[in-house]
């Protein structure tokens, strides 16, 4: 595809390398019905109902799928699992161990937390109570501070809430939630590090920035105005896209939240500058300053890359090969491989 | 100052959720809790990949593998196994041709972000050979074959003088000062 606007430049973008690629979504897809499949069967009467939730249901997960979340809503005419929700927990956990791919199974406060064999991502399943008026309780056990409780919540709701911002910005919300999210991911490689903010705060921060229609790059910016904004407040102000009275940034500690401040403020003159240019040929390219070498862009152009691999002028710029002369220079080894008798 | 904050330690909790991992380390025979791992990104025409960086032995002695656990696997320059019968279909890739002159390999003065570096160059060329046919930087004829020539002033020198520190090699003792044979055998 031929790329001649900026709007197009984060479309294919998104496309190439944000999104969670087919196999993965493919391979997720057979494994949680499967997996709902087999904790049916494990639970017999106990088993009322399951759906998906979370970020895989809302479609917003970026680059790679981390985590399935499955509401188990369970049946409990005799009380018994109200008043015990560690051994709905514990329900959960001896259910997970039915299904043949699930090979380490740990329980967390809300979920059990399930490793499948041949796959990066896993599967919290989540068990859940009907609470008698039409909505869910979810079992929350934290022993360390001694709750051992039923928690109100809405997981559908905020299924609702991402889809609706979706249609009232004309498909923008979702996509660009994801390329907010890539930038979030892109400051470390392991699963377990902070990221500058949790997942969920991105979502929350761009669906109460976007009101309307917009191009992409006006999404991107009205994104990271309004990280500043909020990150820059000492109280929480983050509202929940699936329940407005609560807020996202509750538990965010101050200096994970100075740090992000950080990190967003370091950007946003390279996003203003982006969204700002006019040219929008350079516009894609001042976008490489903020997503990297994989943003479509006359300076990432395979063609370029490749004649300065082969000057040997290329250099690494953050964790991409560049034209620029200000990088890292690579040590200039002959790539190899085995003779075809070797394999 | 971190010059690439996305090198990450892996605990052994990580690599057992990564399969290419768990089936190198089951190929080497190896525990994971006794595999030393590092992951890093990679920002390439194929979208962002995630490379891990395998220590087999020490860094001074034994050579790295490096993983590349996304995008295509088919490559001109992969090593086994290799996946589906296909020739060159696998997560390793092979960076560099192991008799050739010290310049043109990665040794442990450069560090991670040397070597991760290398493999960044290599994804590149990947993504560039799938769309072209064509491998843009030098690469080796495969199979055993003859070094490149010694060009010392290919030399990239490292990154950070801390790095040398961290990896300086213990010199040669002078013949006087080292152990005889009979104080090692008292030793």
């Amino acid at each position: 595809m031929s790329i001649s606007t900026v709007q197009q430049a984060f479309e294919e973008f998104e496309r190439t390398s944000v999104r969670v690629a087919d196999v993965e979504n493919r391979a997720a897809k057979r494994v949680q019905a499967e997996f709902r499949e087999a904790v049916q069967k494990a639970l017999g009467a106990w088993y009322a109902d399951s759906f998906l939730a979370g970020s895989y249901r809302r479609k917003t997960q970026a680059v790679h799928l981390k985590d399935l979340d499955i509401v188990i809503v369970l049946n409990d005419p005799t009380g018994e699992l109200r008043a015990s929700p560690s051994g709905a927990l514990a329900l959960m956990k001896g259910a997970a161990h039915t299904y043949s791919l699930v090979r380490h199974v740990e329980v967390k406060c809300r979920a059990v937390e399930c490793e499948l064999d041949g796959h990066s991502f896993w599967a919290d399943l989540v068990p859940a109570l009907q609470d008698g008026r039409g909505g869910l309780l979810l079992a929350y056990v934290d022993r360390k501070e001694g709750i051992e409780e039923w928690r109100p919540a809405d997981p559908k709701g905020q299924v609702a809430a991402c889809q609706a911002k979706n249609a009232a910005t004309d498909g923008a919300y979702v996509p660009v939630t994801r390329i907010c999210k890539f930038w979030n991911q892109s400051f470390t490689s392991s699963p377990s590090q902070e990221k500058p903010m949790p997942s969920y705060l991105v979502e929350a921060i761009l669906h109460d920035a976007l009101s309307g229609s917009c191009d992409w790059s006006d999404a991107v910016l009205a994104f990271f105005e309004n990280a500043e904004r909020h990150l820059s407040l000492p109280y929480p102000s983050v509202p929940c896209p699936g329940k407005s009275t609560d807020y996202v940034d509750e538990k965010l500690e101050d200096p994970r939240r100075l740090k992000a401040l950080a990190k967003v403020q370091t950007v946003l003159p390279y996003v203003r500058a982006a969204a700002n240019e006019t040219d929008p040929y350079k516009a894609m390219d001042a976008w490489v300053f903020v997503f990297g070498q994989s943003f479509p862009a006359p300076s990432t152009k395979p063609g370029l890359i490749a004649k300065a691999l082969r000057n040997r002028t290329a250099t690494v710029v953050g964790t991409g090969v560049s034209v620029s002369s200000s990088g890292r220079q690579p040590i200039p080894v002959r790539s190899h491989g085995p003779a075809p008798t070797e394999s | 100052m971190r010059l690439d904050s996305t090198i990450a330690l892996l605990t052994v909790r990580e690599m057992r959720r990564l399969p290419d991992v768990a089936a190198y380390a089951e190929r080497a025979r190896v525990r994971l809790w006794d595999l030393l791992a590092y992951s890093a990104l990679a920002e390439t025409g194929d979208g962002r990949l995630r490379l891990v960086a395998v220590f087999p032995g020490h860094p001074d002695t034994a050579h790295p593998d490096v993983l590349c656990l996304d995008g295509p696997r088919t490559s001109k320059h992969r090593n086994p196994p290799f996946e589906d019968g296909v020739f060159g279909k696998s997560a390793t890739l092979c960076l560099y041709y192991r008799q050739d002159p010290q310049e043109r390999r990665w040794t442990a003065e450069y560090g991670l972000l040397g070597l991760f570096d290398i493999a960044r160059v290599h994804v590149t060329n990947e993504y560039i050979w799938r769309r072209d046919g064509r491998w843009p930087s030098e690469d080796a004829p495969h199979g055993m074959t003859a070094p490149a020539r010694e060009e010392p002033s290919l030399a990239v020198p490292p990154l950070s003088p801390r790095n040398t520190i961290l990896h300086r090699r213990p010199s040669v003792l002078p013949a006087s000062e080292r152990p005889t044979t009979a104080r090692k055998a008292a030793a």
